[in-house]
């Protein structure tokens, strides 16, 4: 019984730590078409913005919660003005440039932080679960997942905001037509994804040994979890998530945690050779 | 030698000719037949596992080498068709290969410990694998192929590669293949199979970057997981978008000047290669999305007045553009 | 049924995301037939033109060739059973050369020597001998309709589909078309979708009309072209 629960808990984590690190790139995905190749170091960058912060003397949930998204959010809009909007509708080409960026990104972090692994500790005590140990942060991770879907939800569903941003992404000429300045919402839209790939890696930054090559342990998995879901924010996001986080904590299980990662990643090649237009391309079309 | 004063050993030189091969490769699938694979370090890290694992079984080094080109080839074929018969392109393709290069890293990385052993090669994990056969005279075994003559016999290769490839480019399975890359709906109509088509030129691809990856394997003396890494499945990228996609030198002359560039930069320790590296990426594909080399041919065909622009001008290489106008329309349907 | 059918709809029907853009359409051709498709806007003449040729999976019924089954085909095992396709935006080989598209469409059937005579020829009869040695991309819109036509030829096919072979012609061009696919009708079965009543004028026979997504009418051209209805459907009075 204990055991089940435990089970339970970890597959839940499993897929919260995906969307957390998906959600960034399916925001700039499903609305944008744009795939982001330094979104992975943009999760690292988030880390260090958060241990710089700590280290500083500013409280743990201040540095994770909001300094990493901020410094994240504007360092994305640098790059989104400098490189990104050169590229639109382009998108190998924006691959490309990204990818660049990514590796600039890593020697940058390099030479600023050093070749060396760094962290910082939990702020949330473990507890017991009959005769397991739990990690308590490893709840808090699923709690922050759902505030990130939520929240995306809500800003396109509800929003005004959302409503435009959505409707540019469909048909920009008709937005222009209507007066929204197309430019500055891809721009904001690009932010907003950053700002939530911040997000993951401060909410990250307590769990993982931190270094500037990090990012290429989210990349590969948040680049799938995105393309594997299609271009439906919400609905592709945690489809995905779910399948792959399920299929890799229950392999993990099994076996170890590395043949659990090359398990999520044999799952979305077979996934996409069966759906090339991803989950919601099939199955739930039109959904935000 | 006459290279000498730029700072360069033979060493180095040997080196720079295996990237040309490995720039040719992916310069090849992506500039003629329109594959743009995001993990072409896959194969060159396939080709000297392949080597080192056949090399350590045998304990003679031809076989092993005649493996290490036909091994990833395969590989290439297999994956490639499953790709390509399910009728994956652009952005799909690229992430597919790249999960792939990811796959082979991860699990090379883990390969330490006793349960991986292939024949009598452990594979090492991290470490990878030392202490094999290298090259040695076929009619002498006890002539080890090394230092001045592994240059001379891999600027061979690369040449007979090059040549090769171009006269495969002039065939029939070339022509077509050109077909195939400027309009793949037309090819289909002529009756060609597409995908055939593309799987056949993805494993050429895969057979040449496993041969440069042979010869890398000869040339280091031990393999390691980092021949799978994602920063070398970016560099190799870069080479052919610096030197340009679309023409067969272009590639080479790319895979030189970065590499000569990173040895450079490996002498200094105040800027950080993989920044230069990702810098000149940024700055190729904002600023030069054709490439070095056909802007240098362009100028040079200009000056000798010679009547070959608006051929060359439309044959080299905007792939990535045009290919992708032609997804968005398909998309609308 | 009589074995000059070569081509056959049975129930055929496209539906895209609720749109239904072919209706149970049944249709039949005869061997050397001249069949013209017409229809307004979204009448569902180039969706059927589409399943015949392999570029679009009927989401139900079925296309026969010849006796054999061919719904969902790709479109190059469509073209193998000697059917040449040409559509309707020019689909060429941009960065290759008159010659060089020409040479890829005989040359998967015939040897190299044999190819380059069947090109000389074509060019000959397209009169495009001036332009073998161009660039396609740098071809005026009516050339190219003209060189994906040749590339048609060249497959040397005995059911031609053509959608829109008069868009964008100068009326000089015209004729020659008019003329090629007269000649073309000589040896082999043709089924063009066009859009141009001039145009079909010239060339037609046997006249199929579509509107919404069904098949409207059937008849010789003449009929067709006096009929109230037609007329209607394309001036828009009629829904």
């Amino acid at each position: 019984m204990d055991y089940a629960a435990v089970v339970i808990v970890e597959v839940f984590y499993g897929i919260s730590v995906l969307v957390l690190i998906s959600a960034g790139l399916a925001v700039v995905f499903g609305m944008m078409r744009v795939i982001n190749l330094a979104h992975g170091e943009f999760i690292t960058l988030g880390g260090y913005a958060a241990i710089t912060a700590h280290s500083l003397g500013v409280p743990i949930f201040i540095s994770t919660l909001i300094v990493a998204p901020i410094v994240v959010a504007i360092f994305g809009l640098v790059v989104e003005r400098l490189i990104v909007r050169f590229l639109y509708g382009r998108l190998i080409n924006t691959m490309l440039a990204t990818w660049g960026l990514s590796l600039l990104m890593i020697g940058g972090m390099t030479m600023i932080f050093g070749n060396t692994t760094t962290g910082i500790p939990t702020p949330i005590s473990g507890f017991t679960l009959g005769r397991y140990q739990m990690s308590g942060y490893n709840l808090f991770v699923i709690f922050m997942a759902i505030v990130t879907v939520i929240i995306i939800y809500g800003v396109l569903k509800t929003t005004r905001a959302g409503l435009i941003a959505r409707g540019a992404m469909q048909n920009p000429e008709m937005a222009n037509a209507f007066g929204y300045n197309t430019s500055r919402i891809y721009m904001l839209t690009f932010t907003a994804g950053a700002a939530l790939s911040g997000l993951a890696g401060g909410v990250m930054a307590p769990l993982v040994g931190l270094n500037p090559a990090s990012g290429a342990n989210y990349i590969a998995k948040a680049f799938i979890t995105v393309i594997s879901g299609g271009t439906s924010v919400v609905s592709g996001l945690l489809s995905s998530a779910t399948l792959f986080g399920s299929v890799s904590q229950i392999v993990t299980f099994i076996s170890t945690s590395v043949v659990g990662e090359i398990a999520l990643l044999i799952a979305a090649v077979i996934l996409l050779r069966l759906l090339p237009t991803g989950i919601t391309g099939r199955f739930l079309k039109g959904r935000v | 030698m006459a290279l000498l004063p730029l700072g360069v050993d033979t060493f180095t030189l040997t080196v720079l000719c295996i990237y040309a091969l490995l720039g040719l490769s992916l310069g090849f699938i992506w500039g003629f037949g329109g594959i743009l694979c995001f993990g072409q370090a896959a194969f060159f890290g396939l080709g000297a596992y392949a080597y080192a694992i056949a090399a350590i079984n045998f304990g003679t080094p031809w076989a092993p080498f005649f493996i290490a080109i036909i091994f990833p080839a395969l590989i290439a074929a297999v994956f490639g068709g499953m790709l390509f018969f399910g009728r994956l392109n652009d952005v799909y393709l690229a992430v597919l290969t790249l999960v792939f290069t990811l796959i082979l890293y991860k699990f090379m990385n883990v390969t330490a410990g006793e349960n991986y052993i292939i024949g009598k090669a452990r594979l090492g994990g991290y470490n990878g694998i030392p202490g094999f056969e290298t090259l040695s005279l076929p009619w002498d075994p006890s002539e080890y192929i090394y230092g001045d003559s592994l240059f001379y016999f891999s600027l061979s290769l690369l040449l007979l590669v090059f040549l090769g490839l171009r006269w495969l480019l002039k065939s029939p399975f070339g022509r077509v293949m050109i077909g195939v890359r400027e309009n793949e709906l037309r090819a289909e109509l002529m009756g060609y199979d597409v995908r055939l088509i593309k799987t056949a030129v993805f494993a050429i691809g895969g057979g040449v970057a496993g041969l440069a990856g042979c010869l890398y394997a000869n040339w280091a003396e031990i393999v390691t997981p980092n021949l799978f890494s994602l920063g070398q499945s970016a560099e190799v990228i870069i080479w052919v978008i610096v030197g340009g996609a679309g023409t067969l030198f272009g590639p080479i002359l790319g895979a030189a000047i970065m590499g000569y560039m990173k040895f450079l930069l490996g002498q200094q320790s105040l800027i950080d290669n993989t920044l230069v590296m990702g810098a000149v990426l940024v700055l190729a594909v904002l600023l030069l999305p054709r490439g070095i080399f056909p802007v240098i041919a362009d100028r040079f065909t200009r000056k000798t007045g010679r009547e070959r622009t608006t051929r060359s001008r439309s044959s080299r290489k905007r792939p990535t553009r045009k290919r992708h106008r032609r997804r968005e329309g398909s998309n609308e349907q | 049924m009589s074995n000059n059918i070569v081509v056959e709809a049975r129930d055929l029907t496209v539906r895209f995301d609720g749109v239904v853009a072919l209706d149970n359409v049944n249709l039949k051709l005869q061997r050397n037939e001249l069949r013209c498709l017409i229809g307004p806007n979204g009448a569902g003449k180039s969706t059927f033109f589409k399943c015949l040729a392999g570029m679009q999976l009927p989401t139900s019924g079925e296309m026969i060739v010849e006796g054999e089954a061919t719904t969902g085909y790709d479109p190059f095992r469509v073209a193998r059973l000697g059917i040449g396709i040409k559509t309707q935006v020019p689909s060429v080989m941009d960065g290759l050369s008159v010659h060089e598209n020409i040479w890829l469409a005989a040359r998967r059937t015939q040897s190299t020597r044999k190819a380059n005579g069947i090109v000389d020829d074509i060019l000959g009869r397209l009169k495009l001998g001036d332009l073998a040695r161009q660039d396609v991309s740098t071809l005026a819109h009516g050339q190219r309709q003209i060189v994906e036509l040749g590339i048609v030829l060249a497959g040397d096919p005995w059911l031609v589909l053509l959608d829109e072979p008069a868009a964008g012609l100068t009326g000089d061009e015209v004729e020659r078309m008019v003329n090629v696919i007269k000649e073309i009708n000589d040896y082999a079965t043709l089924i063009v979708v066009e859009h141009d009543m001039h145009f079909i004028r010239q060339i037609a026979k046997m006249v199929t009309v579509f509107h919404q997504g069904r098949v409207l009418i059937e008849e010789d051209v003449d009929t067709v072209l006096s009929d109230p209805i037609v007329r209607d459907v394309y001036l828009g009075k009629r829904r």
